[in-house]
């Protein structure tokens, strides 16, 4: 499903990404987990070109996402759903706005796109706040509405990009509840980045470790966590057991 | 960058930039015409319309009343049918239009404005407004005739008329003002007004120094076409000058009537110009005498009384002075001063001069009593000398007598002889010193002679009684009676007041004026040419025109507000233009700056100044102030198109610089958009543009925005 292969990409002398190689295979769920600054977030922007690395090859279902230009690029990131750490809601738009507002502009029939976002919304426990807007709602439900967004194209992939960190612990648990029940029902592809061991403990099918823009460890979760081979995977190991 | 444009935002960009344009210049002329509409119509309101009234009398405030009523008068017996009006009062004079019944608005009518208005309580003068007119200023006045008839002779010429310096060209209509103001301009062209000037302090015969200047310029083969005229007549009419040279003259006069003051300043004493000395010595009575310092020379200086009277005495008074410090002490001594009493000295020659006169007359009238007297003197003088000399004759022939007589003379012929002859020796002693040589000297006398002498005196004698010595006297006296009773305190005063006048004044010196008909000539050309032929190598030339067209009094007006409405059309189109900028087009500099700092490589630093972004600011901000500055009609001093569009390059540049100050724009719903594959201007119209700062480009985007 998603192929990385030799992806760089540095900030000036810092280097982000050191040629990482990542599949993907359809359907499974990734979780990368690795110290703040190791390349993880950069890792899955540039699977959609929010950043563009600076060389390497990302390949989507059979399509050289680098190659992409212009329409071709709007139509594969339509393909792509992805779930910020700050949830990235137009604050201006109603929840509902939010999550059909891109169905619209992509050509579909507003009341169409009405119902498929509402029944977004109802998949993420929030049809009833349809109505508000990002200010009336509380941290997790508007990364529930964020998650919502991400779902209604049914997308070969949703990338997530840190969805808990910026939560307050008590509203974590309703995301990740989501987002476990998402993993086990729908079957889309996920490559998830975040700190929660417990939840990728339960919900991944692979976990890959990343520190200083590379990818150290990888595998199922069981295995990295009895039997970690990097310090990384050593470290998360303990914080599981703690 | 370009691609940001190319999915559709272009034609937003393209609408948004024409109707900024045509808005910016809308608004711009707008303000600027209802500015210039309200200061029109202001105008209208205070002076009428063009052509209603003819004369702005200027009157004092205080006056108003009565030149009112006598306005009036002078309206209803003069030009029944005028029009008045009263408009500002301004610095306490009052402006009181007046206007002309049209069969009024004659030649002569205009030309007596004067003799009509001269006895309006309170006037102070007048200008001419009459319509429709092409005002000539600054008529050089030898040229002023010769002007008018060629004016007078052009097609759509009423007459012209002369105001002052300026001749007021009436014309037919006003719509043939412009060809006649084309005309005009072509006369004066014509003429330039070639002038000489020589410095302060030079004595130069003007009209001999012109005549030779003409002929230098008629020996100018290549300038053999012209005309030439001397028209140096004209000097010092101007007020100003004539005013200025009185006051030089009074300056010079009050400071030769005023005492000398000379100081010698003891060894090691140094006085500066300005300085105050008090003096010691005879002074009049109860007075302090203080002198300020008017010139240093070497070991010597000059001064000034400015306070108390020195002694009146022809004599020189030596006094002692001592330095006077600001605050009126006596400070150390400074030398002797020696003070001359001019005043008193031209006072006592006067009443000297009347007493010898008074004398002179009476010593006229006893001369001639005496010379009288001694004519007649000589006239029994004569007569004795005559009967002496009858006498000698006689007594010669009795001697011979008796000689001759035979035998001895008798006792008493003998006794006769010696009698007569001790009388003759007697009276000839008594006339003359001796004897019969003395008595031959008489003879040779020449009486004639002094008679014709007395008569010389007596003929001189009655000349001088025939001089009108009273009238003599009287006008010494009147003299006597008219020199200024001033003080060398007043004098002292009165000519530092004349000075600190002058100072800020400009005197000029002599000067030569040739008006020159034909080929223009290039003054600064002749000037070496003038310096050498005439001799003066401190001799300057300029050239002025022989007049100058300027529109009346009411289009000056017009036109300086025509210049306002420009300014001010300008001043907007460039506030306008930041103002656009910064609301508008700041959003979509913010854009861009957002969207590619996820793209590949960083502007290095040496190229900031090249960046994309920078130039594209510069370029939008020079194209839209060109452009509205443009169709706005926009006019600032200086303000070229180059200047304008370097101008609206820099607020782009600047705008596009601190755009994200301006108007930030969420990089997270930015981000957002993207990951959704919303197109570029999906993302303006629907993301970045709803939440910007309101102006055209929020406004334009309303009517696109689905969300």
């Amino acid at each position: 499903m998603l192929e990385i292969r030799d992806l760089y990409k540095s900030y000036g002398k810092t280097v982000a990404l050191d040629g990482v190689d990542l599949d993907v295979a359809k359907g499974e769920t990734v979780v990368i987990m690795g110290p703040s600054g190791c390349g993880k977030s950069t890792l899955i922007r540039c699977v959609n070109r929010l950043t563009e690395p600076d060389r390497g090859s990302i390949v989507l279902a059979g399509q050289d996402v680098l190659a992409l230009s212009g329409r071709e690029l709007q139509r594969f990131r339509r393909q792509v759903g992805f779930v910020f750490q700050h949830f990235n809601l137009i604050a201006r738009l109603t929840a509902l706005d939010n999550v059909m507002f891109h169905l619209v502009l992509g050509g579909m029939d507003r009341e169409e796109a009405r119902e498929k976002a509402l029944d977004a919304l109802d998949k993420v426990g929030l049809k009833g706040a349809a109505a508000r807007r990002p200010s009336e709602l509380s941290g997790g439900q508007q990364q529930r509405v964020g998650i919502a967004r991400a779902l209604v194209t049914n997308p070969e992939i949703i990338l997530w990009d840190e969805p808990t960190a910026s939560l307050d612990p008590i509203l974590v648990g309703e995301v990740l509840e989501v987002m476990e029940e998402l993993v086990q029902n729908t079957g889309t592809t996920m490559v998830i980045v975040t700190h929660e061991v417990s939840f990728a403990l339960r919900a991944a099918d692979r976990i890959v470790f990343m520190d200083q823009g590379r990818v150290v460890e990888q595998g199922p979760p069981q295995q990295v966590f009895s039997e970690p081979r990097s310090q990384i995977g050593r470290l998360y190991r303990k914080l599981l057991l703690n | 960058m370009l691609d940001f444009f190319r999915d559709g935002f272009y034609k937003d960009l393209a609408l948004l930039l024409a109707i900024t344009v045509l808005f910016g210049a809308v608004f711009s002329q707008g303000i600027a015409w209802a500015i210039d509409a309200y200061f029109g119509d202001t105008l209208d309101q205070m002076i009428g319309g063009y052509g209603e009234y003819d004369l702005i009398l200027h009157i004092r405030a205080e006056a108003k009343e009565a030149a009112w009523r006598e306005l009036q008068r002078i309206g209803e017996q003069s030009f029944p049918g005028y029009k008045l009006n009263e408009t500002l009062t301004i610095a306490g004079q009052a402006n009181v239009f007046f206007g002309l019944p049209p069969e009024y608005r004659t030649k002569e009518v205009l030309e007596s404005i004067t003799s009509y208005f001269g006895a309006v309580p309170g006037l102070n003068g007048y200008t001419l407004m009459v319509q429709p007119s092409v005002l000539i200023r600054g008529v050089h006045p030898g040229v002023r005739e010769e002007l008018r008839e060629q004016i007078e002779a052009l097609p759509g010429v009423r007459f012209a008329v002369k105001d002052g310096n300026n001749l007021v060209v009436l014309a037919q209509g006003e719509d043939q003002l412009p060809q006649v103001q084309e005309a005009i301009e072509g006369i004066l062209d014509q003429y330039q007004i070639l002038e000489l000037r020589f410095p302060m302090g030079f004595a130069v015969d003007t009209q001999e120094v012109g005549d030779r200047a003409l002929e230098v310029l008629r020996a100018q083969e290549k300038l053999t076409g012209n005309r030439y005229l001397n028209v140096t007549s004209a000097q010092y009419g101007e007020d100003l000058d004539a005013f200025l040279k009185t006051l030089v003259e009074m300056r010079d006069f009050l400071g030769s009537y005023a005492s000398k003051v000379r100081i010698a300043p003891a060894a090691g004493t140094a006085l500066a110009v300005g300085e105050r000395l008090v003096l010691d010595g005879a002074v009049q009575a109860g007075q302090e005498l203080i002198v300020e310092v008017t010139g240093v020379f070497g070991d010597l200086a000059e001064g000034m009384i400015i306070q108390g009277s020195p002694v009146q005495s022809t004599d020189k008074v030596v006094h002692t002075g001592y330095r006077l410090s600001a605050d009126g002490e006596r400070g150390e001594y400074v030398g002797e001063v020696e003070i001359e009493n001019e005043r008193y000295r031209l006072a006592y020659a006067v009443e000297e001069s009347l007493r010898l006169l008074a004398e002179l007359e009476e010593l006229a009238v006893q001369a001639s009593a005496a010379v009288d007297n001694a004519e007649a003197v000589l006239t029994t003088f004569q007569e004795a000398l005559m009967q002496l000399e009858v006498l000698q004759v006689q007594m010669r022939q009795l001697n011979e007598g008796i000689a001759q007589s035979e035998g001895k003379p008798s006792g008493e012929q003998f006794l006769l002889t010696l009698l007569l002859n001790g009388l003759f020796q007697t009276l000839a002693q008594s006339v003359l010193s001796s004897g019969e040589e003395s008595l031959d000297s008489l003879e040779n006398l020449d009486i004639e002679e002094m008679r014709r002498s007395l008569d010389g005196i007596s003929t001189q004698i009655a000349n001088v009684q025939e001089i009108n010595v009273a009238a003599i006297m009287e006008q010494i006296g009147f003299v006597r009676d008219t020199l200024p009773d001033l003080s060398d305190a007043e004098i002292g005063q009165s000519i530092r007041l004349i000075n600190t006048y002058l100072g800020g004044q400009v005197i000029p010196g002599e000067r030569v004026q040739l008006l020159i008909q034909g080929q223009k000539l290039n003054e600064k050309e002749l000037e070496k040419l003038f310096q050498k032929e005439l001799d003066h190598p401190y001799l300057h030339t300029y050239s002025t025109s022989a007049g100058m067209v300027s529109p009346d009094a009411r289009g000056e007006i017009f036109r300086i507000l025509k210049e306002v409405r420009s300014i001010v059309a300008g001043l907007l189109a460039i506030i306008f233009t930041l103002i656009v900028l910064v609301l508008d087009h700041a959003t979509i500099f913010s854009t861009l700056k957002q969207l590619r700092a996820g793209k590949k490589g960083a502007v290095r630093p040496r190229l900031r100044w090249a960046d994309p972004l920078l130039l594209m600011g510069g370029i939008l901000g020079s194209a839209l102030l060109s452009s509205i500055y443009h169709l706005a009609r926009g006019q600032i001093p200086f303000f070229t198109p180059a200047v304008i569009a370097v101008l609206g390059f820099a607020l782009g540049v600047l705008v596009a610089v601190l755009c994200e100050r301006f108007s930030p724009v969420d990089s997270m719903e930015l981000m957002a958009a993207q990951a959704l594959g919303l197109s570029h201007v999906q993302i303006m119209r629907e993301v970045v543009i709803p939440p910007s700062r309101p102006g055209l480009l929020n406004l334009l985007n309303r009517f696109r925005q689905q969300f």
